[in-house]
């Protein structure tokens, strides 16, 4: 199990699928805006949300990703009409499966944030590297409960 | 006019940014360009900046790329270090007598600067307003364009070591005169940019007696990283970082001893943003600004402002120094705080005179008979601050009065219109068309993968240690070269990349610099000079995603530089070329709002020789100028507003549908398909949105009781007389603007507007006791400080009130309560009339068009412009454009300039016949798709269809003149049949386990 493999205090490190047109130019003006965050997020451009295959976050989590951000534009601003909604579709049912593959959904998020959030952009990175931590204690206690359980079998 | 005779060429007097964006447009349009510049590269001001408000955009590295466009324009040719001397003829064939200063280099210049190195004269550096050095022969900064070293011939010795130093290369030439060079051309744009005033012409200041009294120019200098100190701030007498600055506005400006009676409109935002660049680098310095009022009118600038006063704890005083003096290594600011009525003394280590602004139109008068106003600007003609008195003679920036980066290149693209409509008829007669090198075949070929790293200055290097991930990135599999380089976007790098691209055989390039957003078009137009398709150039992006956000973390972002850069070689090593398509442009365009911005928009398409389809959502044109009777400095909203409605009627091309509004729109760029709800159905190749603002009905303040009005409620009532004389009228600025929970904005033509309407009431009802009560008067524009000076004169009384301190109120019996802070003492108005200057608001049909054309909108609720300072009038989707209030309020004037400027931005547009489609589409891969038609339901355009191959087999299928490329029927296809083509299965995986890759 994950948890298992990460030493305590680690920094997890954060795979981020972002569209070019909002995420990306929100991440742009956070630059701009020299806004702070932490530099755990590794960010991969797309040019719409709705091209994020559930499989790409699947290969990333099993690549050894702690956790995975997916970000686009918000309901309604899509550059491409309607890509995000398909994103959300896509995410929303990967969400409910995550669980049934060991991984903890807190590993996961979407967020829209707008090309005019900047700041918005670097909050959500920050919380998503602490969401992730929070997910690793949880983790970490569930797999020392598994540990405490009597060996009945045995 | 003689048609036969006439040039297709323009002549663009002044390389600075406003000639920059003027010759970008001429070009794209299809007229011959040639920028003449005195000093050896364009650049201008705008090059000296460190950065920009109110964004804080690094001002070089929106520039680079537009110069580097420049010297890659087949239309554009540079003519540097050289001035004008003669001008005759008259508009479609001037004639101009050029005079070359000899430079002493000639074409042999590759701009590799040993001879600069050997030269043993050091002068003061002007681009460093003289604190820093330069040789005797020299190229000005280090992205110059182009980048020719110069000798400067009043310094230079002759010792000749820089000819030794050239060895062969035969480019220094001593035998080199002045040459003198003739060209004809129809049209001239003229901007020279500006002067600076003397702050040492007010003694008491200590300016050039004190060391440590710079102007805001020469701080700019100390605070930018390309600087003579490499962007550390510290004082030049004992190299100590300063602990408290002092900024003192309005040195020299509204001033009439002075000379300047004007504001020069941008001193107070440079003066906050060099504040917050101070307390970026340096939080422990206290910085105080040193005001009369803070003008922060423009978009964005208000909330700049606020964040500079709260988030940075910069201190704003209001109050105008007296005097200066030093105690010790101390300096001594006098000065009076107003708000608190004492005078007082505060020591502080360095000051900063935000110096006035003055023309430079000497030559604009000599030479070419422009006539000047008495402060020395061009005298604008017919309400346009691009018209000059000379026909065929624009001008555009700070020529016709002082201008921010914003305003100017919205003249600059106005100036360029102007120059294009009196030469329509000879339109591409001298142009060129963009020519690369063929292509060459990278198939069956294994990865040769170049890179470049960009220190951007110190804006990376400061942070993430270049030459570490450089030496790694060297050790990846298939990267041939790698190198790191100051600024992978100035010229003298983009030289290289097709260099270095021969040498080595690269099949693949990659530039780690900053976003693809703003300079990807730049490097791979760079590959394809050297033969390589452009989508064989991979971008990594260490600034914005690295070295920007990760200041307190500089370990970890040199790591986190690395594995971006792993990730875009494994990117690069799948990348294959990809063909864009061709598609016809519908050469017509479609101006939405029949405001007077509207109006004026589609006059200028019209006039550049292009069809125009204007709709108005009310029964007739006009917009809110209808509700207006005298506008500010002194014009006639009637006469304007018949004289537009003439001038469409009269142009033929223009077709005017009234009571309409769009009711469809699908089709893209070139090629839109309008459904108008009139019924009409028609296709357009651009779009122009200048629908208008409202005034803001207020909720405050007693609107709604008898006697409160609107300022244009106001002049209404001053137009039917409404007014009595005697009455006591009581103005209240900043209704609903400048609001931090409602709108933060300033509403920018409140102030102007209030004056002219207090001096209306003064005229027309002599014995009116009136009262202005204000926050700040921003009378920014040209005219309007001597408006309010004249106010002033004619007894109408200004009250401040900070609501900060005490919001004014008015009672149920109109008696206006007010807290005047500058008496500091509150007071009672009895009104008779109480006008409120109520916020100017998005039209209320923002959101809808917004919704309709999925084009942004800013947090104020205007529209989103491209980029604020150097694409104020484009949007980000390609074919939309905007201008006047839609982006921000304006007044007419600033109206008429982005009117005019929107017009030539939808001429580059549609210029051309045809024009190229997204290359990066998807595609189908037939022996894998199994019909089952899921794309066709995600994709948004109706570019996936099913097509039937045989009995009972669908297959899908892209229209390649639809697809965006949006990818989003790749993710949908469950067989992998759809290909998003450049953001396919494979290096998207690639990418993902390259990051993710044990080291």
């Amino acid at each position: 199990m994950w948890a298992e493999e990460r030493e305590e205090n680690f920094e997890p490190k954060i795979i981020a699928f972002i569209c070019n047109w909002c995420t990306y130019a929100a991440a742009d003006l956070a630059g701009v805006s020299r806004i702070q965050y932490l530099p755990n997020v590794r960010i991969i451009r797309v040019m719409c949300s709705g091209r994020v295959d559930p499989s790409f976050i699947v290969r990333a989590f099993l690549e050894g990703a702690d956790g995975v951000l997916v970000s686009g534009c918000w309901p309604g601003d899509c550059h491409y009409v309607s890509g995000n909604e398909e994103a959300k579709r896509r995410m929303d049912f990967l969400e409910k499966i995550l669980p049934m593959a060991g991984i903890n959904p807190k590993r996961f998020k979407l967020q829209w944030v707008s090309a005019s959030e900047g700041k918005a952009w670097a909050e959500s990175v920050d919380s998503m590297v602490e969401q992730v931590k929070t997910a690793y204690i949880e983790d970490k206690k569930k797999l020392e409960g598994l540990k405490n359980i009597p060996a009945a079998t045995a | 006019m003689d048609k036969k005779r006439m040039s297709g060429s323009v002549l663009v007097i002044g390389g600075g940014i406003a000639g920059m964006a003027a010759s970008l447009d001429l070009a794209d349009m299809g007229y011959k360009t040639y920028i003449i510049e005195k000093t050896p590269s364009i650049g201008g001001t705008m090059s000296q900046l460190d950065k920009t408000f109110p964004t804080l955009d690094c001002a070089m590295c929106t520039m680079a790329p537009r110069m580097v466009d420049i010297s890659r324009h087949p239309n554009i040719e540079i003519i540097p270090y050289s001035v004008v001397e003669e001008v005759g003829g008259d508009i479609g064939n001037f004639n101009v007598k050029i005079r070359k200063m000899m430079s002493r280099v000639n074409d042999n210049c590759i701009g590799c600067g040993s001879c600069s190195e050997v030269c043993p004269v050091e002068v003061p550096n002007e681009y460093d307003e003289s604190s820093g050095i330069r040789k005797a022969i020299y190229s000005p900064f280090p992205q110059a364009v182009p980048k020719r070293y110069v000798i400067d011939t009043e310094h230079c010795i002759r010792c000749y070591k820089c000819v030794e130093a050239s060895e062969g290369k035969n480019c220094i030439d001593f035998s080199i005169k002045d040459e003198i060079i003739d060209l004809e051309v129809g049209a001239i744009i003229a901007v020279p940019g500006f002067d600076l005033w003397d702050p040492s012409l007010r003694p008491e200041l200590g300016y050039g007696e004190y060391p440590n009294v710079l102007t805001g120019i020469e701080f700019e200098r100390l605070i930018n990283a390309s600087g003579f100190t490499g962007g550390e701030i510290y004082r030049s007498d004992n190299e100590k970082t300063p602990k408290k600055i002092a900024f003192i506005q309005c040195v020299g400006s509204r001033d009439v001893k002075a000379g300047q009676p004007y504001c020069s409109r941008v001193c107070c935002m440079y003066a906050v943003k060099q504040c917050v660049l101070v307390k970026d680098h340096h939080p422990e310095i206290d910085c105080a600004i040193f005001y009369m009022d803070l003008r922060a009118f423009g978009k964005g600038q208000e909330e700049f402002y606020n964040r500079a006063k709260e988030e940075y704890g910069i201190r704003f005083i209001r109050g105008n120094p007296g005097e200066i003096y030093q105690a010790g290594t101390d300096l001594v600011v006098r000065f009076e705080d107003t708000t608190a009525s004492e005078p007082k003394e505060e020591k502080f280590d360095m000051v900063i005179l935000a110096n006035a602004i003055k023309p430079k139109n000497e030559m604009l008068a000599d030479m070419l008979g422009v006539e000047l106003d008495e402060d020395g600007f061009v005298q604008e003609q017919e309400n346009n601050p691009i018209l000059t008195s000379r026909k065929g003679v624009y001008v555009a920036g700070v020529a016709q009065a002082p201008r921010d980066i914003t305003d100017t290149v919205a003249t600059a693209s106005g100036a360029a219109a102007l120059a294009a409509a009196d030469l329509a008829s000879v339109r591409g007669t001298q142009a060129k068309e963009k020519e690369f090198p063929p292509e060459f075949d990278v198939s069956g070929q294994e990865p040769r993968i170049g890179v470049f790293i960009c220190h951007c200055g110190t804006n990376i290097a400061a942070t993430v240690d270049v030459e570490e991930v450089r030496d790694y990135i060297k050790t990846l599999p298939d990267v041939v070269f790698c190198d790191d380089v100051m600024y992978a976007c100035a010229e003298d790098s983009c030289t290289r990349i097709p260099e270095v691209i021969k040498e080595y055989k690269l099949n693949r390039f990659i530039v780690a610099s900053c976003t693809p957003r703003t300079h990807e078009p730049l490097f791979r137009e760079t590959c394809q000079g050297a033969g390589m398709n452009p989508y064989l150039f991979e971008f990594a992006n260490i600034r914005e995603n690295c070295s920007w956000v990760h200041h307190n973390y500089p370990k970890e972002a040199t790591e986190k530089a690395k594995e971006i850069i792993r990730a875009s070689v494994a990117r690069a090593r799948l990348l294959e070329p990809q063909q864009p398509g061709k598609i016809k442009v519908t050469q017509r365009a479609m101006v939405v709002g029949g405001g007077v911005s509207g109006m004026e928009a589609a006059y200028r398409i019209a006039r550049l020789g292009f069809e125009v389809v204007l709709i108005e959502r009310e029964k007739e044109l006009g917009g809110l100028l209808r509700r207006m009777h005298h506008m500010f400095p002194d014009m006639d909203p009637k006469e304007i507003l018949d004289e537009k409605i003439s001038k469409i009627e009269g142009e033929g091309k223009i077709e005017v549908h009234l009571e309409t509004k769009v009711e469809g729109l699908s089709g893209f760029v070139g090629n839109f398909d309008v459904k108008l709800s009139d019924g009409a159905e028609t296709k357009v190749g651009a779009i122009v949105i200048a629908a208008g603002c409202d005034e803001w009905k207020p909720d405050i303040y007693g609107y709604g009781q008898k006697d409160v009005y609107t300022q244009l409620e106001l002049q209404e009532l001053i137009a039917n007389d409404g007014l009595k004389d005697g009455e006591t009228v009581v103005m209240i600025q900043c209704v609903g603007s400048r609001e931090k929970e409602s709108r933060e904005y300033c509403s920018r033509v409140c102030c102007s507007e209030a004056i002219k309407n207090a001096l209306d009431v003064r005229k027309n009802y002599p014995n009116s006791d009136i009262y202005i009560l204000y926050r700040d008067i921003r009378t920014f524009a040209k005219g309007a400080e001597e408006m309010y000076r004249d106010a002033g004169l004619n007894r109408i009384h200004f009250i401040r009130y900070d609501i900060d301190v005490k919001r004014p109120n008015v009672d149920e019996n109109n008696v206006v309560h007010i807290y005047d802070t500058l008496l500091q003492e509150d007071k009672e108005i009895k009104a008779d009339k109480v006008i409120l200057s109520s916020a100017t608001v998005p039209g209320e049909g923002f959101e809808e068009l917004s919704k309709m054309f999925t084009l942004p909108l800013g947090q104020d609720g205007f529209f989103l412009e491209a980029h604020l300072k150097l694409r104020p009038l484009d949007f980000t989707s390609d074919g939309f454009f905007l201008c006047g209030t839609a982006q921000s309020p304006k007044d007419y004037i600033d109206n008429m300039a982005q009117a005019a400027g929107v017009s030539a931005r939808v001429g580059r547009l549609l210029a051309k016949k045809e024009m190229e489609t997204e290359a990066a589409i998807s595609v189908v891969k037939e022996e894998l798709c199994i019909g089952c038609g899921r794309c066709t339901k995600v994709c948004p355009y109706g570019a996936a269809t099913l097509v039937q191959r045989g009995f009972g087999v669908f297959k899908a299928n892209v229209n390649s003149a639809l697809c965006k490329g949006c990818g989003a029927c790749a993710a949908e296809c469950p067989t992998g049949a759809m290909e998003a083509r450049h953001f396919n299965d494979e290096e998207l995986y690639a990418v993902i386990d390259s990051i993710l890759q044990e080291v």
